[in-house]
């Protein structure tokens, strides 16, 4: 079999086994071991990050992780960019899912222990100009969603799929829509299969 | 069944395609994820366009004739609760796109989606319940208003100049 073939093999493996909250084999986990100490060389990073699937880094400014972060693997390939002058600081114990975007053109902050879905956008640079985004700890945000420049997400709180998020989300609410209004999580709870 | 760059299957549970699907995948490639005794179920004729990931725990129906745009996403799960432990599973609610049902590219159904016959959702938008038949759903959440009648020659259907 290829190496793109076994990669590829690994990847759905990986995939699986972390969707159903069991624990990849020790080789995978040596192998995303490996490749994150390969892309994310050079940054200040934590121990044990691990990048089960394909990732794009540009660390051209100051990149930071934390301990225990971890990239899935996917059908698209997640990217983060750091570019000169800018700063991304990413919390011990987050996850990304695949075919994310994380870009830092100033700064964007991200808690301890959040949940990035997949196909997420955080993008602190448009053409009207920049501003830092800031995402405190257990946050989920969940698949598709926006985050927008001078966004700031309160700790704990839920972005839902396909929000785009703006402004400023309080601690422990629920943000949907676009743009996205806040709801508290008390108010949501129990509603959990919608 | 006809497939364009790569169809990523995964999971043990039961995955029925009906005749001359297309799977779209050039750009990006085509995800269905059938978990344990889950069924994800396509209907004949059906189109579905690269990037799109369908993930299902207990059902997903397709019905015949749909176009599934690129980049959307049809899951019956969340995978993790709202509130307090989130590595715990919700329950599933099963997804059903009956016959006819045009998604806009990145589009995103989540449990609970019932899509009515020969509804058109625009690209992008969020869907979380039951959309009557011949219906056009639109924004983050849907908001939903009848579609008009397909003989009255709008030229503005919004679905027509998308690139499926």
């Amino acid at each position: 079999m290829s190496l793109f073939g076994r990669l590829n093999r690994d990847a759905r493996f990986v995939f699986d086994r972390v969707r159903s909250n069991r624990r990849p084999p020790l080789r995978l986990q040596a192998m995303a071991r490996l490749r994150a100490l390969a892309l994310f060389r050079g940054c200040r990073s934590g121990e044990a990050v691990y990048a089960y699937g394909p990732v794009h880094v540009v660390a051209e400014g100051e990149v930071t992780l934390g301990a225990r972060v971890f990239f899935l693997g996917g059908m698209i390939p997640t990217e983060i960019k750091c570019f000169a002058g800018g700063e991304l600081s990413i919390g011990a114990q987050s996850g990304f899912n695949y075919g994310g975007s994380i870009e830092a053109h100033r700064q964007v902050k991200i808690g301890s222990r959040c949940m990035i879905g997949s196909m997420v956008t955080i993008c602190d640079h448009t053409a009207d100009g920049q501003a830092p985004i800031v995402i405190g700890d257990d946050v989920w945000i969940a698949h598709g969603a926006t985050i927008q420049p001078g966004a700031i997400v309160g700790n704990g709180s839920v972005v839902s799929a396909g929000s785009v998020v703006s402004g400023e989300v309080p601690p422990f609410s629920l943000a949907l829509g676009n743009p996205a209004r806040a709801l508290k999580l008390d108010l949501v709870r129990g509603r959990n299969s919608r | 069944m006809s497939v364009r760059g790569r169809l990523w299957i995964h999971g043990p549970g039961r995955l029925e395609i009906g005749d001359r699907v297309v799977f779209d995948a050039a750009t990006a490639p085509i995800e269905l994820h059938v978990g344990p005794g889950a069924v994800i179920s396509i209907g004949d004729d059906v189109y579905i366009g690269g990037g799109t990931s369908i993930e299902a725990q207990e059902a997903i129906t397709i019905g015949v004739r749909c176009i599934i745009g690129r980049f959307s996403k049809i899951i019956d799960n969340h995978f993790h609760s709202v509130a307090g432990n989130r590595s715990e599973r919700p329950r599933s609610v099963a997804v059903v796109i009956e016959d006819d049902v045009k998604l806009g590219p990145r589009s995103i159904l989540l449990p609970g989606a019932h899509v009515g016959r020969g509804t058109r959702v625009v690209s992008g938008s969020v869907i979380t319940r039951r959309v009557p038949p011949h219906s056009l759903a639109s924004g983050v959440p849907a908001v939903l208003r009848p579609l008009p009648e397909p003989d009255s020659g709008d030229p503005s259907e919004p679905l027509d100049r998308s690139d499926k």
